[in-house]
């Protein structure tokens, strides 16, 4: 298993470290509910460093990331992010990922851990006429990466850097020094809390982590680990790659047409996905709560009286709901909300009705 | 780490443990078995008056992470189960072998206890699993 520059301070927290795509990652420090409930009540400090970090500059940057992804790069102003996929011809995504526009013709692709050699294989391979004019280069080792997540995430951070993070907004990017290392701090996330992600020379990135846990010890922080990080994003009904995206769903199905631009030009996948848009998809991704107490998880059937409708691609249970929560792709009949079909759990039919998205919607803070 | 293995209970190679008193056991999992598991968030606790064989499934332990199934580790009656622990999955990582135990099963057998592993073959047992 490859390790991460902070696999040695995962081990020197105890961590219980799991094979994540070839990584060994901490799934745990002090349990896996802790850490959730610290992320949502103060913060959490986690190492995604296994992620993939794409570099694409040139001139031809733009036209070329407008044929490969699915949403306009062109909206984003430099300094800023967006969300976007990477489809096959057929429409099927090939990963989901953060486009960071860091210059006029200088972008930061952060792609899926599981998918960073696919997506460098085929975006060489898709380079077309730009190819004189375009360097894609893999900065997947020499940059590290952490998310510092929650409510007190703004108040940790910001006395450790110059700029005020009052003015930086989310997907939002911004370079600072912290600790007297070079980053590139974003706002962004995969939690539903304000926070940050830094992208951190791998080789200071332990300077960093332990200026921030040492920092973080009056505010609450904790480290945490994939455990909290897969349940946070569930919350929110952010999509995981290989569970609610694969190859064969497109964005169109995984209600992601917000992050499809069909008036860019011409890009890959556009012509399923313009077909999908005005036929329909026959199928769509929902949002699920269980009726009652029970845990949904991934590849169990779902059902309408008896026949079948679809499989839950994410389920868990929610901490702060207390309630089984699921998201499924089904038959576009059963899409709307409130919409009544069961979850087979172990032989057992357990009603669940169709919700909206977030599962989990933040309290407002009291005026 | 093999946990806590308290010397007066029978184990199962499942993970669960079991209290002998009289014609009935207490029924709870290991300290191993909690710490693998992780975050316990529900329990689906067998039904009172369920008659079941030696090794038979009677519930899950569903964790933030997967789902465990649960075995019997003897034949018999479950005659009593821990309603406490539907607000309070909690207790099967704090308090295994305590507030964490899961049924009270009246026993078939009683044989079938003698059959189960000892606190020394059990930590045996985990040691050769890993």
């Amino acid at each position: 298993m490859k390790h991460t520059s902070l696999y040695e301070a995962h081990v020197a927290r105890k961590a219980k470290i799991v094979d994540f795509a070839g990584w060994a990652m901490p799934l745990q420090y002090s349990g896996v509910l802790d850490e959730y409930h610290a992320v949502r009540a103060t913060a959490g400090l986690f190492d995604v460093s296994h992620m993939g970090r794409l570099h694409v500059e040139g001139p031809g940057a733009v036209p070329f990331l407008q044929r490969v992804t699915t949403n306009d790069v062109q909206r984003i102003e430099p300094m800023g992010a967006q969300y976007s996929m990477i489809c096959n011809p057929e429409g099927g995504v090939k990963d989901d990922i953060f486009v960071y526009r860091l210059g006029a013709e200088e972008f930061l692709l952060c792609v899926n851990a599981s998918n960073l050699d696919k997506i460098r294989g085929w975006l060489f391979q898709q380079q077309g006429d730009e190819q004189e004019e375009l360097r894609i280069e893999d900065q997947s080792e020499e940059l590290a990466q952490l998310a510092l997540q929650g409510p007190v995430s703004k108040s940790l951070l910001q006395a450790h850097v110059q700029s005020s993070l009052d003015e930086l907004k989310p997907r939002r990017c911004l370079r600072e020094t912290v600790g007297g290392v070079e980053c590139l701090i974003t706002r962004t996330g995969y939690t539903g809390e304000p926070g940050y992600e830094l992208y951190v020379p791998a080789k200071q990135v332990r300077l960093v982590w332990d200026r921030l846990m040492q920092a973080g010890q009056d505010f609450g922080l904790k480290p945490a680990g994939l455990g909290a990080r897969d349940l946070l994003r569930l919350d929110m009904g952010y999509l995981l790659y290989g569970n609610d995206l694969t190859e064969t769903t497109t964005p169109i199905e995984a209600n992601a047409k917000w992050v499809v631009s069909f008036d860019k030009g011409a890009f890959i996948g556009e012509p399923v996905l313009k077909r999908q848009v005005r036929e329909g998809p026959s199928r769509r991704l929902v949002a699920f709560e269980l009726l009652e107490k029970a845990v949904p998880r991934h590849d169990m059937p779902l059902f309408a009286q008896d026949k079948p409708i679809g499989t839950v691609t994410s389920g868990n249970l929610s901490p702060v709901l207390q309630k089984g929560i699921g998201m499924g792709y089904v038959e576009s009949a059963y899409t709307e909300t409130g919409t009544a079909f069961d979850v087979e759990i172990r032989g057992k039919r357990v009603p669940a009705r169709v919700v909206g998205l977030p599962f989990y919607k933040k309290p407002r803070p009291p005026a | 780490m093999s946990g806590l293995i308290p010397e007066d209970l029978r184990y199962h190679k499942e993970h669960e443990w079991v209290r002998l008193d009289g014609q009935k056991v207490t029924l709870g999992i290991s300290d191993f078995a909690q710490d693998a598991l992780g975050d316990v968030v529900f329990v689906d606790l067998p039904k009172v008056d369920t008659e079941m064989t030696a090794n038979q499934e009677i519930g899950e332990v569903e964790s933030t992470k997967a789902t465990s199934s649960l075995y019997s580790p003897v034949s018999g009656k479950i005659i009593e189960v821990n309603d406490e622990l539907q607000d309070h999955p909690e207790y099967l990582n704090r308090d295994p072998y305590g507030k964490g135990w899961i049924a009270v099963i009246e026993l078939a057998n009683p044989v079938d206890v003698d059959a189960l592993m000892t606190a020394s073959q059990y930590e045996e047992f985990l040691s050769s699993q890993s």
